[in-house]
């Protein structure tokens, strides 16, 4: 009913930079026109429209700005970090189920100026669930990871040292890939080590980059894939997940709070495939903080509870590795666009044209936030 | 009162119990009118057994350390006023599923400026203490014992 149905037929992006003149909107409109192009499909033919739920820009206008016609299929995707893979997902499915025909998703974002940073809305009064930890000082996400992370060295022994292969792996990518903005910027161990803490044992390296710029992806049914522009990427499996007593981001409440929302979605995304962890050739795994890729990597399997710092240490992640991570750079170097560009980068591995490619890679797993309800994708060519 | 500090509603239905035994500096948690099970934050219904009824029970407030964070700027203003701070997560000795985040405070005037990363450990015993930072708002803190 659902596996390998649809495809991701086209990928754009704009100029990714720490401070673009353009807006929000007006860098929507750019890159879904350039994925578009990218797929040979005429803006008219799009009937399905899936953004994030933060995205600021309403889909109407985006739809009477790009030129696109009657639409069936209008949806969106919770929580930031978490939602990008729901949003691919909820648009593969509108059109495997045969409602709609050809999807547009996209992330326009320009968080460069510091009023746009989540933390910086923080209200005079909180009413939500952040009332218990806001005014107790846990001020911002990357403070609520460091909890967790905190917690986690605690049980597993996970060192600094170990950690800092995350980010070291995603600059050498980055260094590869012009378009990234720390492509110019090499990173030493001894440069991490002594980096400034943001939330101990969080140093400014393990936190994603500030920038502005727009990603947009098309999908259609696959067997109208096989007629456009460039190679299909079939969209195999897919689920959500949101793990018993979650709670955004200070997840800590639950009987065994280690065990994240990536857990309940890994089961359920397996569950599915034909294809499994270990056959998996390459991952981009979301890492607005270099820790939540070492949670994802243990929950979706790629090693036991515990192990994914000596996974890292052992130089698993790099190109050349059991499971290159995050090829392009990540949200840790290449742009921050809530996971957006990890998607791109998988269809660019699946494609064979990827500027640090993978050898043979035929398999990807690409995953949303592990600290909110989230989601994962197994793609394939 | 720290000047600009984001402070919790405490009028809410769903929690004023908490703030209210707060402000007379006492701990209650929520726990459900059935079956007893305790549960935070507080919610409307009891997540084991579906009942609405709602009841909140005294707790005497000794806990130990869950882990903690460390946070340092770019910060709030208010926030970045008083670094360096600490803020705990508490679970509570009477059940360890509760799990309360507050500032760490120490000495004899409960400050909690002052405090970094090797002045505490997880497992380190904790009493709660209520400071008031609002006419209607008394936010938990964690007075730390001694290090294990
Ligand atoms: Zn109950």
């Amino acid at each position: 009913m659902f596996k390998d149905k649809t495809a991701i037929v086209g990928i754009g992006e704009t100029t990714f930079a720490k401070n673009l003149e353009e807006s929000e909107f007006q860098l929507a409109c750019r890159a879904i026109k350039a994925a578009l192009d990218d797929a040979g499909i005429a803006p008219g033919e799009v009937d399905a429209l899936s953004c994030y739920t933060y995205e600021e820009t309403p889909e109407f206008e985006v739809a009477r700005s790009v030129g696109m016609g009657d639409v069936h299929y209008l949806s969106q995707s919770p929580h930031g970090g978490g939602a990008g893979c729901g949003a691919i997902g909820h648009l593969a499915l509108s059109i495997a189920a045969g409602i709609a025909n050809v999807g547009v998703v996209w992330r326009s974002r320009k968080r460069g100026s510091p009023t746009k940073r989540l933390w910086a809305g923080v209200n005079s009064v909180v009413t939500d669930h952040w009332k218990w930890t806001r005014p107790q000082g846990l001020v911002r996400p990357v403070d609520e990871v460091a909890v967790l992370t905190r917690r986690y060295m605690h049980e597993y022994g996970l060192k600094r040292e170990e950690l800092a292969e995350v980010a070291l792996a995603m600059r050498k990518f980055a260094r590869n890939n012009p378009k990234a903005l720390m492509h110019a910027r090499a990173l030493t161990l001894d440069q991490y080590m002594e980096a400034r803490m943001i939330s101990d044992p969080l140093c400014l390296f393990d936190n994603c980059l500030e920038s502005d710029g727009a990603i947009a992806l098309v999908l259609t049914r696959s067997d109208r894939a096989t007629d456009c522009a460039k190679p299909p990427v079939y969209i195999h499996a897919f689920s959500q997940g949101m793990t018993a007593q979650h709670q955004l981001m200070t997840d800590y409440h639950s009987a065994d709070p280690l065990r994240s929302s990536s857990w309940a979605c890994a089961e359920n995304l397996w569950r599915q495939s034909d294809i499994g962890p270990a056959d998996i050739d390459v991952a981009q795994l979301y890492d607005a903080f270099a820790p939540l890729v070492l949670f994802s990597l243990e929950a979706y399997g790629f090693c036991g509870r515990g192990e994914a710092g000596a996974f890292a240490a052992e130089g698993n992640l790099r190109a050349g590795g059991k499971l290159p991570v995050n090829t392009s750079g990540g949200s840790l170097s290449e742009i921050y666009l809530h996971g957006m560009n990890l998607a791109t980068e998988a269809v660019k591995q699946l494609r064979g044209d990827a500027l640090t490619q993978i050898e043979g890679a035929s398999t990807c797993l690409v995953t949303s936030c592990d600290t909110t309800p989230n989601g994962a994708l197994v793609l394939r060519n | 009162m720290i000047e600009g500090m984001p402070l919790p509603a405490t009028d809410d239905p769903l929690d004023r119990e908490f703030w209210s035994k707060a402000r007379d500096g006492k701990l209650v948690v929520q726990a459900c009118g059935d079956c007893g099970t305790s549960r935070f934050p507080p919610r409307p219904m009891c997540p084991h057994c579906q009942s609405e009824n709602v009841t909140w029970r005294d707790d005497p407030g000794t806990a130990t350390i869950w882990s903690f964070a460390t946070p340092r700027p770019p910060l709030l203003p208010a926030f970045e006023a008083i670094t360096p701070y600490i803020t705990v997560i508490g679970a509570l000795d009477s059940d360890p599923m509760i799990r309360i985040a507050g500032m760490a405070v120490t000495g004899a005037d409960d400050a909690f400026t002052g405090l970094t990363a090797e002045d505490v450990e997880i497992g380190q015993p904790l009493t709660i203490h209520f400071q008031t930072v609002s006419p209607d708002c008394a936010l938990p803190v964690w007075r730390l014992g001694p290090r294990i």
